[in-house]
């Protein structure tokens, strides 16, 4: 019978699995495959797209390829799709572009067919490691490859060999690498690392033909035919306009101030110009912008169609327009957006926009500032094909205004932060703010007519949440919120002592809420003395008839609406001559915790590799710091015989222009070669190189590279922008402690200060422990509170030894990390030495497969102890399943089947807990639980016989063992509760009655 | 040696953790982030493994034997190696025959172990309802209370229930779990201090 019920059920299953198999898809293949060119791009990137297959397809990915020819084309990525659905659109996209995964340690070793395909199909897993089939390939990409750290420094391997006739490869995020003028072959040091060394990304290169193929993988994981390979080739284009430009005229004190966004792909911009030109030289202008647009469609079509006659452009004109400002972009990080240029007045009275670095020297008319027109531009960087693309915003007039219209700017304080470590700097500033979020009306009178319309309604009471933004050096104590009606009648005042986010405000007089109220707020914090009797905050409240609910208006402070203006924290590490942006951040945000990560990796650009070898070449240079007097980037190559030989090289070139300009004839050519000697005896006279240079061990002398490298990379000067976003901002000087440091660097800390309360508490507790168990081995007899829960397990165990029933031991539905399953793992020991000395069967099923090791350890070594080695059974302490409700289900079953006459369910429980519970309820079993699972107390409670509440738990092993180590602990934990209980007692007399100093005394967390 | 290498490594690395705690500096982060956690990534498919050795010890002796309801053990067995095979020949995306056994054999199933709960936490509170003391008839105005606030007629009783829900919930229930909170915790660390100072080994096996 059970055999054929067996079989029967096996024959459903078959067929269940049979009918989920569809029909495999038709051969199908993707049509119309495009590959194009993204636009207002570096020339990075391409565009694939093609027809999504049917639904009826039942596709679960697409597949794409690319290659460099026709015949090898290998796995790039895949787009993942809901067979059930399909694709909704018509087109589905794919972009190769920016930096994505070359290679790294993940990849094949060898070189693989693509799966299921034909002998001549050109199609190949991955890139392998296999460097003789991956190394031809770097030339054709921009590979960065990202090298960790003590990789880098001391791990790679020295190489030696001919440089290579071309430029090194770009893409090296490093700046200032090597400046030889020297022509010829030349021995040339690389740093030689294995492909497990780095991980290699790689960018398309502009003008570089590239092959790509799709092709589908249906739910059977069927590979469906490729289609036809297609070419793309990426062009570098013109950056975007920018969309948004701002300028404001400051007049009284002649500056100009320039605000705007930047287009989404700035890759490749070198910098931020301003422009300023006549009114009447815009026609000329926007000729010269078409001009540029014209010049830039010629360059690509030459490139298209390299045989194709361009005609030059006729008549060209001279751009009006006169920079009046440009820096270099902060790429990769985020680049300022805001700048100014103050006006000079000579001693003739003539006006002019001066900056000598820059070459700037264009005059201007304060008087006639609404004549003169302000554009923005973003200049690509120039290479070998491309010219370097300039593009124009639209030319807009500046809004005068005076000082007093900027917004005022807090004092900034910048800090290392406390308690970390060492990758934050705290930046805060300005007074705390409390901002009304939220109103909800709790109590409103309503007049209805006799068909439930309403005729008039009276809100009497609201709750109002707020929000509150502080920093380090203000601590709010209290707030007080005065309420006042729409004639300025105070109706309400409520005195937050405790902060709680909510406030509840109730017209006193009878005043309909709803007609608007104006909250005013206050604060008395640990700097009441600063903060002053005028720092008042305004807020209205005012009815929305729409949602029929009070609404927030906009948070005041005076006459500035808070919520108009933006915080933008700007630095600069010592290792760059530019400010980044740090966070830009809302006007309420009194605080910043700038992140200032370690180091981890080194950015290399890979072009170069040794196949036999099996080894990527870099170059061996860092730059580790920034000389702001000789504007250069400092760079160290790794190895000591390299920076010998530059030292030479420097020595030398010194000593030939010497020569060279003692003889010259002219002061411009000495001039000329006197450049040159400066800049090559700056690098000899440097202190970085020359300390390196003192270093003779490598290992050493990296280390102390990779110190200066960090010290750089992570020190920084800070300054602030307020700004409306639309150029009337204010920008902080650069911020100096009371010491005059102005660079801040942040600090690997020993001790979280804020845990000093944490550690006081555990040092007394183990004190407590330690002198309780002492006094429990001189034989103090501690009075326990009976737990019934605890003496009923021996009952209970004797009640299946007298039934002849097996014991149920559930040990807890989590891992050993959990201290509920410890303390459930130690009563299991007191449980399976008594079902051993009883010889009852003790089934213990496991849902974590780390406890179940242990749980077999614990009983079999109870049944050692018990003098029963021979009843110890492995099977029945085992693995059910990791899954919540399939577990349940197995328990559920081994208590309906084997009947179990005790069940005990002791550690963490979740949602399961009750049906567990239940099941063993309606089987007559004694259950005893106990679980410090706050949620699942209440069901134990009421299906089991008995319940070890919260720390009952951990207290049943010591209980049940009665040695004096463990009632010691025991103890120790009553007097511990016994004072926590006690300050929180007389924490909360204290703060009832406004007194918050005792809880103020207590850290926050 | 069994216990006391074992032991020595609990001690040292309990109180190596504890010093983790109070110190934020790069050293004690890099030992956790980058040492301990690679680690235990690192260890646990090699636990996972003992797991499904014991299934099939289990199992195997079971069907071997011809255990009292053996044929139990051939479905795990069809259930594991059905399903580890489909998700190694197959993968593991949408469409693919593991995941139609998830979604069309292990989330009902789980689904309707879940649901019996509804059932189950009738049956429970009609036990815990039942008025026979104070203590219970107490239990139970509070559960009607806070059962009529949650629903709508709750509020159109315009009695204060709603708040007289918040006010159950917000204060008597919270102080209680927090008592109960603030005695877990100290058992918690009762019971850690107790590994770490190697007073309870029972975790090692056996009692002491």
């Amino acid at each position: 019978m059970i055999v054929r019920r067996f079989l029967s059920g096996l024959f459903l299953s078959t067929l269940l699995v049979l009918l989920w198999i569809p029909l495999a898809a038709q051969d199908m293949k993707v049509q119309n495959l495009v590959v194009e060119d993204v636009a207002d791009d570096d020339g990075t990137g391409l565009q694939i797209s093609w027809e999504p297959l049917p639904k009826e397809a039942r596709i679960i990915e697409y597949r794409v390829y690319r290659g460099i020819s026709s015949d090898s084309l290998f796995y790039i990525g895949r787009i993942p799709v809901n067979p059930k659905t399909g694709v909704a659109s018509d087109r589905m996209y794919f972009y190769d572009k920016s930096y994505n995964y070359f290679l790294d340690v993940r990849a094949s070793g060898k070189l693989k067919k693509e799966k299921q395909q034909a002998p001549d199909s050109p199609l190949y897993q991955e890139l392998p490691k296999d460097l003789s089939i991956t190394g031809p390939m770097l030339k054709h990409y921009r590979i960065l490859g990202v090298i960790p750290k003590k990789e880098f420094y001391y791990h790679t391997t020295k190489i030696e060999r001919e440089a290579p006739a071309e430029e090194e490869a770009e893409g090296d995020l490093e700046e200032g690498e090597g400046e030889e003028e020297d022509e010829g072959p030349e021995i040339e040091t690389y740093a030689g690392l294995a492909i497990r060394q780095l991980t290699m990304y790689k960018k398309l290169i502009p003008d570089h033909e590239y092959l790509y193929t799709v092709l589908a993988v249906d739910q059977t994981g069927k590979f469906l035919p490729y289609c036809e390979p297609q070419a793309g080739t990426p062009r570098n284009n013109a950056p975007e306009k920018t969309k948004e430009f701002y300028s404001v005229y400051v007049n009284d004190i002649h500056r100009l101030q320039f605000e705007w966004s930047l287009p989404l792909n700035n890759d490749d911009i070198r910098s931020h110009n301003v422009y300023m030109m006549h009114k009447d030289d815009l026609p000329v202008f926007q000729q010269y912008v078409a001009q540029l647009k014209q010049q830039e469609k010629n360059l690509l079509a030459s490139k298209i169609d390299t045989s194709a006659v361009i005609p030059e452009i006729e008549n060209p004109v001279e751009n009006p327009a006169q920079r009046i400002f440009t820096r270099p972009t902060a790429y990769p990080y985020t680049s300022v957006k805001t700048c100014y240029v103050d006006m000079t007045q000579d001693e003739n009275g003539a006006w002019a926009i001066q900056d000598e670095d820059n070459r700037i020297n264009v005059p201007i008319d304060p008087e006639m500032m609404g004549d003169y027109l302000f554009v923005f531009s973003l200049i690509e960087y120039p290479d070998e094909n491309y010219p370097g693309f300039e593009t124009f915003s639209d030319p807009i007039v500046t809004k005068t205004i005076s000082d007093a219209d900027l917004p005022a700017l807090p004092a900034i304080t910048v800090e290392d932060k406390e308690n970390d470590k060492g990758d934050y700097n705290t930046v805060f500033w300005g007074k705390p703010i409390v901002n009304l979020t939220k109103a909800v009306i709790i109590s409103e009178d309503r007049e209805e007519d006799e068909d439930g319309e309403l005729i008039r309604s009276t809100i009497k009471k609201l709750l109002v949440n707020y929000e509150t933004q502080t920093n380090k050096h203000f601590k709010i104590y209290n707030m007080y919120f005065d309420v006042f009606d729409k004639d300025g009648n105070q109706i309400d005042t409520v005195n937050e002592f405790y902060q709680d986010n909510k406030i509840k405000v109730s017209a006193s007089n009878g005043y309909n809420l709803k007609d608007g109220v104006t909250i005013s707020m206050r604060f008395k914090t640990n700097h009441d003395e600063e903060i002053g009797d005028d720092y008042v905050l305004t807020q209205e409240l005012f009815f929305n008839d729409t949602s029929r609910s009070m609404e927030p208006g906009k948070l005041m402070h005076g006459a500035e609406i808070v919520d108009d203006y933006y915080y933008m924290i700007t630095k600069q590490p010592a290792n760059s001559a530019n400010f980044r942006e740090a966070k830009k951040l809302s006007g309420f945000m009194r605080q910043l915790d700038d992140t200032i990560n370690y180091e981890r990796s080194i950015f290399k650009g890979v072009s170069e590799y040794d196949a036999d070898k099996g080894i990527v070449l870099v170059s061996t240079s860092l730059s580790v710091n920034y000389d702001y007097e000789n504007e250069a980037s400092i760079s160290i190559p790794i190895y000591g015989s390299v920076l010998e030989e530059d030292k030479k090289d420097a020595q030398e070139i010194v000593d030939e222009y010497t020569a060279k300009r003692d003889s010259a004839a002219t002061d411009a050519e000495k001039d000329h070669f006197q450049m040159y000697i400066d800049h090559y005896s700056a690098q000899l006279d440097n202190e970085i190189l020359a300390k390196a240079a003192q270093i003779k061990d490598d290992k050493k002398r990296n280390h102390f590279i990779a110190k200066i490298r960090e010290k750089a990379a992570r020190n920084f000067k800070y300054r602030m922008i307020k700004s409306d976003g639309q150029a009337a901002f204010r920008m902080s000087e650069v911020y100096k402690d009371a010491k005059g440091n102005e660079r801040f660097f942040p600090v690997s800390n020993w001790f979280d200060t804020s845990k000093w309360a944490m550690l006081i508490a555990t040092i007394i507790f183990g004190g407590m422990v330690f002198f309780m168990i002492s006094r429990a081995r001189k034989g103090h007899d501690f009075y326990l509170r009976p737990i019934a829960g605890i003496e009923e397990i021996d009952n209970a165990i004797g009640r299946a030894t007298e039934m002849g029933r097996p014991i149920l031991f559930v040990p807890s539905m989590s891992g050993l990390n959990d201290v509920a399953t410890l303390a459930a793992l130690a009563i299991l020991g007191k449980v399976a030495k008594k079902a051993a000395e009883y010889d009852t069967k003790l089934i213990v099923p496991c849902r974590d497969y780390i406890v179940m090791p242990i749980a077999q350890e614990i009983v079999k070594e109870a049944h050692y102890e018990a003098g029963r080695p021979d009843t110890y059974d492995k099977g029945s302490v085992f693995f059910l399943t990791t899954s919540q409700f399939a577990y349940v289900a197995g328990v559920n079953g081994i208590m309906i089947r084997e009947r179990t006459a005790t069940n005990f369910y002791l550690g963490m429980f979740y949602a399961e807990s009750l049906i567990m519970t239940e099941t063993g309820s309606t089987t007559g079993a004694i259950q005893i639980s106990g679980t410090d699972a706050v949620t699942q107390i209440p069901f134990f409670i009421t299906t089991c016989d008995y319940t070890l509440i919260g720390e009952e738990l951990y207290a049943a092993a010591a209980y049940l063992a009665r040695e004096p180590l463990m009632l010691g602990t025991l103890k120790a934990q009553d007097y511990a509760k016994f004072i926590i209980l006690a300050l929180v007692i007389i924490g909360t007399a204290l703060s009832s009655s406004h007194l918050t100093f005792f809880i103020r005394a207590f850290p926050d967390k | 040696m069994k216990r006391t290498i074992p032991l020595l490594i609990v001690i040292i690395l309990g109180f190596t953790f504890v010093a983790h705690v109070f110190i934020p500096h790069k050293i004690s982060q890099d030992f956790y982030f980058e040492w301990y956690l690679v680690w235990t990534k690192a260890m646990s498919p090699f636990l996972v493994l003992l797991g499904v050795m014991s299934l099939f010890m289990i199992h195997g002796t079971k069907i071997q034997r011809k255990a009292h309801n053996w044929q139990y053990s051939v479905f795990v067995f069809v259930g594991l190696i059905g399903t580890a095979a489909a998700g190694f020949i197959w993968g593991r995306q949408d469409g693919t025959p593991y995941m139609w056994i998830f979604e069309n054999i292990q989330m009902p199933l789980g689904a309707t172990m879940f649901s019996l709960l509804a059932f189950y936490i009738a049956s429970a509170a009609y036990k815990a309802f039942r008025a026979r003391s104070i203590e219970a008839t107490v239990l139970l105005v509070a559960a009607i209370i806070v059962m009529l606030g949650r629903i709508p007629l709750g509020a159109a009783l315009k009695i204060g229930i709603p708040e007289t829900t918040t006010w159950i919930l917000n204060v008597p229930n919270l102080a209680a779990k927090r008592g109960i909170a603030l005695g877990v915790g100290l058992g918690m660390v009762a019971t850690s201090l107790k590994i770490i100072l190697g007073i309870e080994r029972t975790y090692l096996g056996g009692g002491d």
